[in-house]
Order: C-alpha cells, then structure tokens, then sequence
C-alpha cells in the first residue's frame, strides 16, 4: 500500500513529522500567492526578455545614427549610467541573478534554439558536446577582462557599445544553435562572470524544500527528476543544475523552469542572510572562480582610478578611439597591459604573499598556499561587491542628470521630449563619502567574517586561524583603504 | 604557541601605531602659505596641474584657462562654477578652503566623448575624513580579530555537525 501512496501523500506525511532545524534562517517567498503566480507564469520571463530586447534594440540604434557624443546619446547614458548601475547597485546584491531572468542578449539565441532548430529535425551541427576543456570559467573571465580593459572606449563610444550589444547577441545566438541549453550563459557571458560570482553573497536562492523527498524513488511516488531532464510543464534546467544537490548560486540563472517541472512542488525561493552562502562548507572552491574573485576585485579600483580619479593621461590612453593625435597604440597598449598587471599581477601577487604570510604565521600541516590561495580568495567576494556598489553609487549620484537629457532627446538630435533636454548637468555629490565608507566597511567586515569561516575550517586551532587571518586582513583593510582615497 | 602570541600583539601594535602616525603624517604634510594662487589649464579631458592641495582655511584663487575647446570648472561642494571658458579668455574664481577633503573638480560645459570624466582633484588638508575612514577600517578589523579571538566557540563535534548541516 506504501508503494502505491501519491507523491503529495507522502509529502503531507513528511510534512507532519519533526524536521530538523535549517542550518541558517531562510524563508520561503513562494508562500505568497503572488510570487507563486508570478513564478509560475510561463509568459513572465518571455515578456521581460521581450520588453529588454525592445530597449536594447532602441540601444544599438541610438549607438550607431545618434549624436556621437557619449553623454548626450543614449545608448551610452542608458547601457552605461541607468543600466549597469542599475545591476550593480540593486539586482545583483539583492536579487542575484536575477537579470539573467529577463537577459535580452539570449532571447534570439533561445528562441532559435527552442523553437525554431525543432521544426528543422536532427542535425549533427545541434547539440554539441561542450568541449572539456572550456568546462569552467576561465575564458568568461578572458572575455570579461577584454571588455573591462575596452571600458573607457565602451562607456563613452554610442558606437562601440552598440557593436558590444550585437556582438554579444551574434555570438550567443551561434553558441545556442550548436550547443544546448545555456552555455554561453555558463561560460561565455561576461555579465554572468560578475552576477553569477556575486549572487553567492545576495539574500535570495533556490533550493528543494525538502532534499529527501528529491531522493524518493519514482516507483514509491517520487519524480523522474523532471527538473533536470523537463517535461510538458517546462524545460530542464538551462544552466545544467540539479536542484537536489544545489548548495550555491552561482550557477542558477533563476529562470524558474524548475518551479514549473517539478511534479511535487519541492523547490523553494528563499530568502537568507547577505554572504551564508560564502560560509557553507559545501561549496567547492576553485581555481578558476577564485581568480575571477580577484579580478572582480581589483577592477573597481581600476575603474575609479581610471574614471575617477585625476590623471587625465590614463584616461587618454584608455581611449583607443579618441581623437587627440597625441595618443595613438602604444600608449594604449601600455594601458591594457597597467590595466592587466594590476588585475592579474598585482592584487593576485598581493593575495599570494598574503597567503605565504599566513601558512608562516599559522605554521599549518596539510595545508599549502595555493590551497590557501584559492580557498581565501572568496572571502574577498564581500569586499568586492561592496566596491562595485560604491563605484556604481558614486557614478549614478555625479551622472544622474544626464538621464532625463537623452531621454528627451534620445539621439542628440535636438528634440526635446520630455522638456528636458536642457537640464543642466547636476551632481548630488554630498551623500558620496558617507556612503562610500559605509559601502567599504560592510565589505571589509563581510569579508573577514568569511575569511575567518574559512580558515577555521581549514585549521583545527582557533589560534591558528587567528594568526592566518592576519595577512588577508591587512590586504582586506588595505584595499578598502585604497578604495577609499578616491572619494573621501 | 608562546611566540605567536607576542607576534600577533606585535602585529597589533603595529597595525594601530602604523595607521595613526601615517594618518598624523598625512595631516600635517603642509605648507604655510595663507592665499593659494593656481593658473590651471583645461584640456581634453583633464587639468593641469591634476591635484590641487590647500590647506583648511586657504584663500584659493584659481585662474583656468581652455588649451582647446569650451570647457567649464566646477567645485560642487563649494559651490564653485565657472561655465563656457572659452580657449584664450581665462576665467578666475576664488573662495576659502574650509572643508577639509578631497573634492573633485568637474567640467561642466560638455566638451566630448570623456567629459563626463574629465576631472581634477582639490585637497585641503588636513583630510579628517580619509584618516578617520583609514583608521575606522583599521579599527573595525582590529576589533574583528578581538571578536574571534575572545568568542566562545562550540565544541569540536557540534561545530562539525553545523557545518555538515551547512
């Protein structure tokens, strides 16, 4: 008779027995009827992508007739200024992926690969086997870099952020036509580099309610894993996860196909704690997502000294495209590589003596400095957040007023729209110290609250891991400190 | 055991003593002139010279003259604006230095691709705000290192428990 129970029979069963306690608070959104709706709907994302792909498309064509005048075009101001800070600022801390949810660059790519590829048959070009070797994240982290060390080009050229656009779509529409599901998702995009690391610190995330119910077998009721391999309700999951063993973020895309497969209602969208993610024991640290830890790190930096800051040559020689005769390749060349050494020389070389540092003062057994180098490297995730988010700040509060100009006048053409084409340019920069400080101590003490996490598990001796949080915490205050000197 | 522990107060010690004397350093690393006179260039996209550094209480004249296009000179935080600055008719503006800081200066006549970042830095020192953000950082990981150190920890078992539970 157990056999033949139904699976929400046996779920109301397990519901009634003692269950342990979660290892850290969470509550469940889907509670709310409404967020279940919303989840729920199978034309909510499609809309979303739709209505960004409208944007981005009004992007890439204000990018190439506007005004070639960043400031008043807007495929600039929007992509640049209301866009991005928009996702460092609010969607990716709070929300984590949340953008990839209602991400424009994919809609093409995945239509084409749902849709359309289907009505042609098989074909030996579909489906191809992703190769192994670009099974991680090390050239999302390349293209990441390239795009970053093209910023100061990207940020002020309508042109050249338009090309980006469409050659982000080409490309991710060739990735989905050979490949399934989401790998350029995975290992391509280089704004999933920067959500998909830093949606391990945000509140939000997707679980199974109860694992147990995941590991009943299908014959005693359970389910055929429909969340994995899909079903009439939904597709699998496009980003190659397996809801029953997810222990990080990093990777959930929050597309939402799992809430709709799944035959027994077992997947939770939870609220939690900012950073428990980064504490759990489960997670597996790599080398590849540890060096992206890095990168992310030293790039607000960069950003602000480039951007921010008062060298007028750097920013000269970020600019490829500028049209002062007095700064040709060379110069930029010797940008991208500053750019690189800082990104990949210095901060990781800092990193590395900070973990050389730290196995001599802990005088650990079993443990080496690259162990410490990769597992550390983490903890860095925090600061790094904490960084963007104030970077970003500080950009919205001095650039804000461009926004209502462009979008009264969206090509720079003299419309005026809106009324508001000749708002003069208004900074709001008083609350930008106070802010930035706040910004950095939440990141430095989110940091070494990791950090310690991670090293006492790694040592068995509190003094131990007291005496390896040492240099990591120097580079940590340092780093902020740094940071600091731009804006206050 | 006995040798890292004198380390770690050494270390401390050192973090505290290093921080304050850089910052007191950094406060009084100034020069006594009561009026600062500057002749400032505007070009695309930058000033020269690239930092201005007065002291609190500082007359600042500051005379800026465009090198190519209409550029502009903006001090938000003390109110200081100067539009249109024609290339050949330099433009003067002056004000006191009370705000202690570092404030940037901006263009405000939209003069190209990277005006929104063309900017310069004004510092009057001695900057309150950057020692006691420095040493706030300083603290706060001090007093995390406090925290562990003097923090009860659960026993050997449940904490692995915990953690399997995590």
């Amino acid at each position: 008779m157990t056999e033949e129970k139904a699976p929400q029979q046996q779920q109301q069963e397990r519901q009634q027995e003692p269950q342990q306690p979660p290892p850290y608070w969470r509550k469940d959104l889907l509670q709310y009827p409404f967020v279940k709706k919303a989840i729920l709907n199978r034309n909510l994302q499609p809309l979303a992508q739709l209505i960004n792909f409208a944007l981005f498309t009004f992007v890439i064509a204000t990018g190439f007739i506007g005004i070639s005048l960043g400031a008043k075009n807007l495929a600039v101001v929007f992509t640049w200024i209301l866009w991005s800070v928009l996702l460092a600022l609010v969607l990716t801390p709070l929300m984590g992926r949340s953008w990839c949810f209602m991400c424009p660059v994919v809609w093409p790519g995945e239509i084409i690969q749902r849709r359309l590829w289907n009505r042609f048959g098989t074909s030996s070009l579909r489906n191809r086997r992703w190769p192994r070797v670009l099974q991680n994240v090390w050239i999302q982290d390349f293209i990441f870099l390239i795009f970053a060390s093209w910023m100061v080009v990207l940020v002020t050229q309508p042109f050249v952020t338009a090309v980006a656009v469409i050659l982000l779509m080409s490309v991710a529409v060739v990735v989905f036509s050979l490949f399934p599901r989401r790998q350029f998702c995975r290992r391509l995009c280089p704004m999933g580099s920067f959500i998909g690391l830093y949606s391990s610190f945000s509140p939000v995330e997707v679980r199974v309610k109860d694992r147990d119910t995941c590991l009943i077998p299908p014959e005693k009721g359970g389910c055929h894993k429909e969340c994995y391999v899909g079903s009439e309700k939904g597709y699998g999951c496009p980003w190659y996860e397996f809801p029953q063993n997810m222990v990080s973020d990093v990777d959930c895309g929050l597309c939402t196909e799992c809430y709709k497969t799944c035959p027994l209602d077992n997947i939770a969208l939870n609220v939690r704690h900012f950073g428990v993610e980064l504490e759990s024991e489960k997670v597996k640290r790599k080398p590849d997502e540890a060096w992206r830890s890095m990168i992310l790190l030293a790039l607000p930096i960069v950003y602000t000294a480039v951007l921010f800051g008062p060298w007028s040559w750097i920013k000269n020689w970020g600019d490829l495209l500028l049209y002062n005769s007095s700064v040709g390749l060379t110069q930029h060349i010797f940008y991208v590589l500053l750019v690189a050494d800082v990104v990949l020389g210095l901060v990781p070389g800092l990193h590395y003596l900070a973990s050389l540092g730290a196995k001599f003062l802990a005088e650990p057994k079993g443990v080496s400095a690259r162990t410490l180098f990769v597992n550390y490297a983490y903890a860095y995730i925090p600061l790094g957040l904490m960084l963007w988010v104030g970077f970003n700040f500080s950009l919205i509060m001095m650039e804000w007023s461009y926004i209502p100009v462009v979008a009264s006048d969206p090509l720079g053409a003299g419309w005026n729209l809106l009324g508001t084409t000749h708002l003069s340019w208004m900074p709001f920069a008083l609350p930008i110290p106070i802010a930035e400080i706040a910004f950095a101590l939440l990141g430095v003490f989110f940091s070494l609250k990791v950090g310690y996490t991670t090293l006492r598990r790694m040592f068995p001796d509190k003094l131990q891991a007291i005496m390896a949080l040492i240099p990591f915490a120097v580079l940590t205050a340092t780093l902020a400190i740094i940071f600091l000197w731009f804006y206050v | 055991m006995k040798r890292r522990r004198l380390l770690l107060v050494t270390l401390v010690l050192g973090l505290l003593i290093g921080t304050t004397s850089t910052g007191l350093v950094m406060a009084q690393s100034t020069s006594d002139s009561y009026v600062k006179k500057f002749n400032v260039k505007a070009f695309r996209f930058g000033y020269s010279p690239e930092v201005l550094v007065v002291n609190q209480g500082d007359i600042v004249v500051i005379t800026v003259e465009s090198q190519d296009a209409v550029h502009g000179f903006y001090i938000e935080e003390y109110e200081v604006r100067q539009d249109s600055i024609l290339p050949g008719t330099p433009q003067t503006v002056s004000f006191v230095a009370d705000k202690v800081g570092m404030f940037r200066i901006h263009c405000s006549t939209i003069c190209g691709s990277l005006h929104p970042f063309m900017m310069g830095q004004l510092i009057v020192q001695p900057s309150i705000r950057f020692i006691g953000s420095a040493l706030g950082i300083s603290g706060l990981t001090v007093a995390f290192f406090a925290y562990v150190w003097m923090r009860s920890e659960p026993k050997e078992e449940s904490r692995k428990e915990e953690d399997n539970k995590k």
